[in-house]
């Protein structure tokens, strides 16, 4: 743990480029490629540790990380871990990537998971065209061979890809469907005569519960009349004196 | 200590975005990422960034094509009951097929099923024949429900002709190995007491059912726990006992919606009240440890909520959203509206969903709404204000609704889409139960108000009726 003697012992690190640092144990052996090494002494030596694959101004990015996230942690809230990372991650895309190699090389697992996760976010919601740009990609392919490929997976082009862009309100569409879902079916005054009626009467004997579950079974067990009861007044008033028998 | 690198860096370097010293820091881009980093990022994005991300360099068309990596989103958008469901029961345990291997092996790519699921359009329907055994069948009837529990279906109440309610509980078994070939059993009768337009949900483990009308025309508020014994192989049995809520509880109501919210809450939404008036409340039943006890509480929360209706719908796609649709208001009109019910944050409440780009399906109430394959509900039949009852199969695209930021209620996304039916459509009909399998892939209809047969001593009108039918959402496999 954080704290113990042994593992605030320091421990030298270098880089192929001339850079050196000094750190805690646990942070060096939160790097997970050099642990074996950190674990052998090998920190305490003359030369230190010498962490391949990596550049002075990257590891020192991510000894910040490690510091914060391995030695700090225990006495922070996550919500300033959280604050930490999305800052921490401020950067380049082009740093972000050579923090993406590191962290893969040296098996930081959580480092790499933070930048993967950063990076699948930078990417949502672009086109093709816009991730070439973001991400520095060249453009390798002919426009034949460009339009044979958004013709093979066309139902990506039918979905949104602004899901995350914001959506402008228009209001006057807004409007409109509002009025056109609900006022759809206006009712007929022939109808909204008979809903009154209904209203009233039901309200006085509670039979109102047939409308929605078979209101139509009893007529339709009944008098062979029904065929022609196209109104729904008569139908109601048919039921109702039925009921009342 | 020597350490080979996995790949080189590159040559050139002319320009550096980096702030410390250009000569040391190259310009790397996306390709320049080894394989492994690459996949984590690619497992990471939603299908339509996948695919376009593949269209920018070979490379990454290389990669985004692995079968493995659509395995895993279609695993990660849909769920493992859907994707087990779509792996031959012969072949080995999906988890440890990876590569190409697992694909060809059952012969569909498993990008190709994702973008089927996604793309769902159709459907078939077949009514299911009883088994030649001569056992007795549920009898014909409308407004009853229909629950999928652990491979069994399970049917309570409704009513029939003469405004009879009825009070038995069937079930059937349509789990693995079932061969289309239907055998009901009723399990019991008397208990829960008669009943039609009340609610059963499962929530967690157990069934819970709440309110109806009874043949007095009495609105109930009774709320009952019906728990599932699966200990003996190939048998269900159900024990029905009423649950004890104490003295605050929804004023009593038939024609309501229910569903369940997470494993131990349900929520119901309006319905018809005592004196026929459509109500418009939300509440919500918390259930105790060991289901013994539960508490109702009403939702009070001055944002605006659906409109008073009955003969609606209710259908859960998360553990904390559900979706209301359609009804019959309390002036008689019958609504298309659409509301999400969002319990994610502290106080749950109430938003209405406007479409800015499409119109939604005509207005209906009695229709069925299941969630489905591929995070869409299916809504079914249902009446209009005419009381012509239908048979339209629309699915809602769930999936953009949890897409939606939390403050928006507009979207242009498409949300509506009407499916095709291969073969025989069903007939028309409304106040049906239905429900889904585990697979997502079939839902199940019984019974409902269809259009009379012709038939010279049948009135015109109305039947109930009584067939099993399952419908198959289409897949080519």
């Amino acid at each position: 743990m954080a704290g113990s003697s042994k593992e605030m012992e320091k421990v030298l690190l270098r880089t192929a480029d001339g850079g050196s640092f000094v750190v805690s144990r646990c942070v060096a052996a939160a790097m997970v490629a050099i642990s074996c090494e950190v674990e052998a002494g090998e920190g305490e030596r003359e030369g230190g540790i010498l962490v391949p694959n990596v550049t002075r101004p990257v590891l020192a990015k991510i000894l910040r990380f490690l510091h914060i996230h391995v030695e700090m942690a225990p006495s922070l809230y996550p919500i300033t871990l959280e604050r930490f990372d999305k800052e921490f991650l401020n950067v380049s895309v082009d740093f972000l990537y050579h923090i993406l190699l590191a962290a893969y090389h040296l098996k930081i697992v959580s480092l790499r998971d933070l930048v993967c996760q950063k990076v699948a976010d930078m990417m949502k919601g672009k086109s093709i065209d816009e991730i070439r740009t973001t991400f520095n990609i060249p453009n390798e392919y002919t426009a034949e061979e460009m339009a044979k490929i958004t013709k093979k997976y066309p139902w990506i082009f039918d979905q949104q890809l602004d899901d995350e862009k914001g959506i402008s309100v228009e209001k006057d569409k807004n409007i409109e469907n509002e009025g056109t879902s609900k006022g759809k079916h206006k009712r007929t005054a022939d109808e909204l005569g008979s809903v009154e009626k209904d209203n009233h009467i039901e309200n006085k004997k509670g039979t109102n519960r047939e409308e929605e579950i078979h209101v139509e079974s009893k007529e339709g067990a009944s008098t062979g009349k029904d065929k022609q009861i196209e109104d729904k007044e008569e139908r109601e008033g048919a039921r109702r004196r039925r009921h009342s028998e | 200590m020597a350490f080979a690198p996995h790949h080189s860096y590159p040559k050139t370097s002319s320009s550096s975005s980096s702030s410390t010293s250009p000569s040391q820091t190259l310009t790397l881009t996306l390709t320049h990422l080894p394989d492994d980093p690459l996949l984590s990022i690619l497992r990471l994005l939603p299908a339509p960034s996948l695919l376009a991300l593949s269209a920018t360099c070979r490379r990454l068309r290389r990669l985004a094509a692995a079968d493995a990596l659509w395995e895993h989103l279609f695993r990660r958008d849909w769920g493992d009951a859907a994707a087990d469901a779509l792996l031959p029961s012969s072949s080995s345990s999906s988890s440890s097929s990876s590569g190409d291997g697992g694909g060809k092996r059952r012969g569909v790519a498993w990008r190709r099923l994702y973008q089927q699921v996604s793309q769902l359009g159709s459907l078939s329907c077949r009514r299911l024949s009883l088994s030649g055994g001569g056992g007795a069948s549920p009898r014909p009837r409308a407004s009853l429900s229909l629950n999928f529990v652990a491979g069994w279906l399970v049917l309570f109440g409704g009513g029939c002709e003469g405004g009879r309610h009825l009070d038995d509980t069937w079930v059937a078994y349509i789990g693995n190995g079932f061969d289309r070939v239907l055998s009901w059993q009723k399990l019991n009768s008397g208990i829960p007491t008669g009943r039609f337009g009340h609610t059963c949900a499962l929530v967690g483990n157990c069934l819970v059912l709440f309110g109806g009308i009874n043949d007095s025309g009495l609105r109930l508020n009774d709320t009952w726990i019906g728990e599932i014994d699966l200990r003996r192989p190939l048998e269900i049995n159900i024990s029905w006992r009423l649950l004890d809520v104490g003295s605050v509880l929804p004023p009593p109501r038939g024609a309501h919606a229910a569903c369940s919210i997470g494993d131990r809450t349900m929520a119901i939404h309006g319905g018809i009240a005592l004196d026929g008036r459509r109500l418009s409340d939300t509440w919500l039943l918390d259930l105790s440890e060991g289901l013994t006890s539960g508490n109702w509480h009403q939702l009070l929360n001055p944002c605006p909520s659906p409109p008073p209706r009955s003969g609606h719908t209710l259908t859960s796609i998360d553990e904390t959203l559900m979706v209301l649709f359609g009804g019959r208001g309390s002036g008689y009109e019958v609504l298309n509206d659409l509301w999400l019910f969002d319990a994610s944050k502290g106080y749950p409440e109430w938003k209405e969903i406007y479409m800015l780009d499409e119109m939604p399906p005509l207005p209906r109430v009695g229709h069925s709404a299941t969630l489905i394959l591929g995070s869409k509900i299916l809504i079914y039949g249902g009446e209009d204000s005419q009381r012509h009852r239908k048979d339209d199969f629309w699915v809602l695209e769930a999936a953009n609704l949890l897409k939606l930021r939390p403050d928006s209620m507009k979207t242009r996304k498409k949300m509506w889409k009407k499916l095709s039916v291969e073969g025989q459509s069903p007939n028309c009909r409304s106040f049906h139960g239905a429900c889904a399998d585990r697979s997502g892939r079939y839902v199940y209809v019984f019974g409902g108000m269809v259009d009379g047969v012709v038939h010279p001593a049948e009135a015109y009108g109305l039947r109930f009726d009584g067939d099993l039918y399952q419908v198959e959402l289409m897949l080519q496999l």
